[in-house]
């Protein structure tokens, strides 16, 4: 087809999916169709791919998915990562990279100008992902702009489920185990260098809507929040509203937690610099420092909001240098921070409660919030070695290995384990949780900015303000949200902080300009919704039901105190809504009808026969 | 109708909530460290709050100093609202994100240096319901 800008030009599937995610999706779904595979066999698609928006001048748009069957689900999996790779792979003339197989030998995929080789590894193979961005980007080299390096840890290649992906250090590709997938395929990096440019449609609306959203970034008090304090700026007013998970969603509130981990504290005790990813100008990464006590951290990427709330809060640990220790060895391992604090703290209510002894955990006291604790946890997870091998399966898998009432004590949805935003303090979020295609995920849809009051969306009947501790119209809010989310945050790739800047009509007129195709904004909520039903397919196709569409009791539990006490999502009330508005059977699977009001006729076959 | 019906009806409550908190061994303190002029301007009824954490305090007792009405000082932050909305900020019942991105509160100045006195202030949403059933108003709690 014949496109105007934004693409490399060799994709066939961009009208019905917009990229990233999307078009992976439906790539992915042809793999599915194919045959039978599990998430470590060779056929397994590892699917890196950018959304039509990346590696231009636009704000926030840097940001590329990975997608691939997961090792911690067993289903589709996903993660949304920002940083310089993706655009430097538009640079290098490419939109995605599909990899199947699996290399004789440890090896990386160096991808530049018109071209690709597979190169050996071995001196690489067993090095952290922070080594390997260092090595690799000295050694290819495109002019003077070093290249950009895509790499797992030693925990992808040990097999840990919920292994990362790493870019320049700061930028990770955690959730759902990617990591793991490229592991399993001997695939230590992918290095990525090129000159061409992205070329734009319409250059004249390009720089119209440029600066359009630029102003409103600039007007806007989340973006200014988010300069100022970095991802933790959501830790200030989540305190307050009840939306920071403690001791493993057990408590509603723990003041000296919040002394000690709020932004103020990271400012004044770790951070000694800032980063940004390719072309933003929000610059909400830190670069933290720690010289002195039990907890020394290399100035380098600091951790952001999810990583304190879940290796501090959610542990209920307050030393913050921990947190940071713990974060930076988690970075060079190569692991998925959510899931790996999550799992800990999971792993300390399982101790306290006698479900696991000091006999498992080779010695190790996993009282609730012993620093040393944490960060020898992170050490043993991404050396796979003793109790970190049970570590590495995460907290549902986990808690299958142990039995005797350690469910329980779970906050996941389809193994996922949910992200530090309490769905008790914004029930809509809880339904996202419970009906996101890759499980428990706050990144694919925008309820967190609804309901949080961070932006409205007007121009699709969003307008607000939604009371957060309600479900009353949070099937019809969440639907909307979703399928804008899938265009907007996981296949256009917008990232989700600006999102919290940009209306609607802006992410349409951004596409517009960039690509020329001309979508209208229902025509994008209808690629946003063709994109989440594709992905609910594959789900179905790899054994996931609708009876997977649940919160777990933890998260289903009144706290007595705090920003939520009391409150508890209705789930039945809003899936019951939401099925119906989704075109959802009873059992929450996609009607022959639905799949065919959204071209995806073809998908009935592979849900047939689960994979 | 308004939970204040005038102007002093509003400086005795947030006013005693404001002096108690500046007396507050635990919450004092902290805000005194914050280092910023905030300036509340209210409306329905009008009123005007500036806390000065940033000059010496000369009152005994007190970590930073309170000033009801016109006053000379420059804010760092001004914030302006309906009594109403301070009244239910103060008892917790307000998403400060989405009052700002509403506009219910009109913010001007550092705003992201505001948010990060939030858990610092967290105590006074329990604080202000007792002084609420200390003057006798305890029926303007919600």
């Amino acid at each position: 087809m014949d496109l105007g800008g934004g693409y490399a030009g060799r994709m066939l599937r961009v009208q019905r999916f917009v990229g990233g995610c999307g078009v992976a999706a439906g790539l992915f779904a042809d793999h599915v169709a194919a045959g039978r595979f599990g998430p470590t066999d060779p056929a397994n698609p590892l699917i890196v791919m950018t959304g039509p928006l990346c590696g231009t001048s636009l704000p926030a748009v840097a940001r590329f998915t990975v997608s691939s069957r997961s090792p911690l689900t067993g289903l589709w999996g996903e993660s949304n990562v920002g940083g310089y790779f993706g655009a430097e792979l538009k640079f290098a003339g490419l939109d995605g990279i599909v990899i199947v197989g699996r290399a004789a030998a440890p090896a990386y995929l160096f991808v530049h100008d018109g071209g690709a080789e597979l190169e050996p590894a071995g001196d690489l193979w067993g090095k952290d992902a922070y080594e390997v961005c260092d090595l690799l980007a000295a050694r290819h080299r495109c002019d003077t702009k070093p290249a950009q390096v895509f790499t797992i840890g030693p925990a992808g290649e040990r097999g840990a489920l919920y292994a990362a992906i790493v870019n320049r250090k700061h930028h990770v590709a955690g959730r759902t185990g990617m990591g793991t997938v490229m592991g399993s395929k001997n695939l230590k990096a992918v290095v990525v260098s090129g000159r061409a440019a992205v070329p734009i449609a319409d250059k004249r609306l390009f720089e119209e809507v440029k600066k359009r959203v630029l102003q409103k970034m600039r007007d806007s008090i989340v973006i200014e929040s988010l300069r100022e304090a970095g991802t933790l700026a959501v830790m200030d007013p989540g305190i307050l509203m009840g939306d920071v998970p403690i001791k493993n969603w057990q408590v509603g509130e723990w003041d000296a937690g919040y002394e000690a981990l709020c932004s103020t504290s990271y400012g004044n005790r770790l951070q000694v610099g800032r980063k940004t990813c390719f072309a933003c100008p929000v610059v909400c990464k830190r670069e933290v420092e720690v010289t002195e006590g039990r907890f020394k951290v290399a100035r380098g990427a600091g951790p952001e909001y999810e990583t304190v709330a879940s290796r501090g809060m959610l542990c209920f640990n307050s030393d913050l240098e921990a947190v940071a220790r713990a974060s930076e060895l988690a970075n060079r391992y190569g692991l998925d921070t959510i899931t790996l604090g999550a799992t800990i703290a999971f792993a300390m209510e399982c101790f306290e409660h006698g479900l696991i002894t000091t006999e498992q955990t080779g010695g190790l006291d996993l009282t609730w919030g012993n620093a040393e604790t944490i960060v020898r946890c992170v050490e043993l997870t991404g050396e796979q070695e003793g109790f970190g091998k049970l570590l590495g399966l995460g907290s549902a898998r986990m808690a299958d290995a142990i039995g005797r009432g350690a469910h329980d004590f779970l906050a996941c949805v389809r193994k996922l384990e949910a992200p530090m935003h309490d769905p008790r303090a914004a029930h809509g979020m809880g339904l996202a949780y419970a009906t996101g295609p890759r499980g428990a995920c706050h990144v694919s849809s925008l309820n967190m900015a609804l309901e949080h009051g961070m932006n409205s969306y007007p121009e699709i009947g969003l307008d607000g303000p939604f009371e957060e501790r309600s479900s009353q119209g949070k099937a019809r809010l969440t639907k909307l949200a979703q399928d804008l989310g899938q265009v907007a945050l996981t296949s256009a790739s917008v990232c989700q902080h600006a999102a919290s800047a940009f209306g609607a009509s802006d992410l349409r007129d951004m596409l517009d300009a960039v690509t020329g195709v001309g979508w209208t904004l229902p025509e994008l909520m209808e690629c946003g919704e063709r994109i989440w039903m594709l992905k609910r397919a594959l789900s179905h196709a790899l054994g996931s039901t609708g009876a997977d569409d649940r919160l777990t009791r933890r998260m289903l539990t009144a706290l007595s105190s705090g920003g939520a006490s009391g409150s508890v999502p209705d789930m039945e009330l809003m899936l019951g809504e939401y099925y119906e508005l989704r075109g959802l059977d009873r059992s929450g699977r996609p009607t022959r009808e639905t799949l065919d009001r959204l071209g995806l006729a073809d998908l009935a076959g592979i849900m047939e026969e689960p994979r | 109708m308004a939970y204040f019906a005038d102007t002093e009806a509003l400086y005795k409550c947030l006013g005693t909530l404001f002096d108690r908190v500046a007396q507050d061994g635990e919450i004092g303190p902290k805000l005194g460290a914050a280092g910023m002029v905030i300036r509340f301007v209210y409306t329905e009824p009008d009123a005007q709050i500036t806390v000065d954490t940033k000059s010496k305090v000369e009152k005994e007792g007190f970590h930073f100093t309170n000033t009801y009405g016109p006053c000379d000082l420059v804010p760092d932050v001004l914030m302006t609202m309906k009594g109403d909305v301070g009244h239910t900020f103060w008892l917790g019942k307000v998403n400060l994100i989405n009052a700002l991105t509403r506009r219910q509160i009109v913010a001007e100045g550092p705003i992201p240096k505001i948010l990060k006195l939030l858990p610092i202030i967290k105590p006074t949403y329990k604080l202000y319901p007792e002084i609420l059933k200390e003057l006798g108003l305890a029926n303007l709690i919600i």
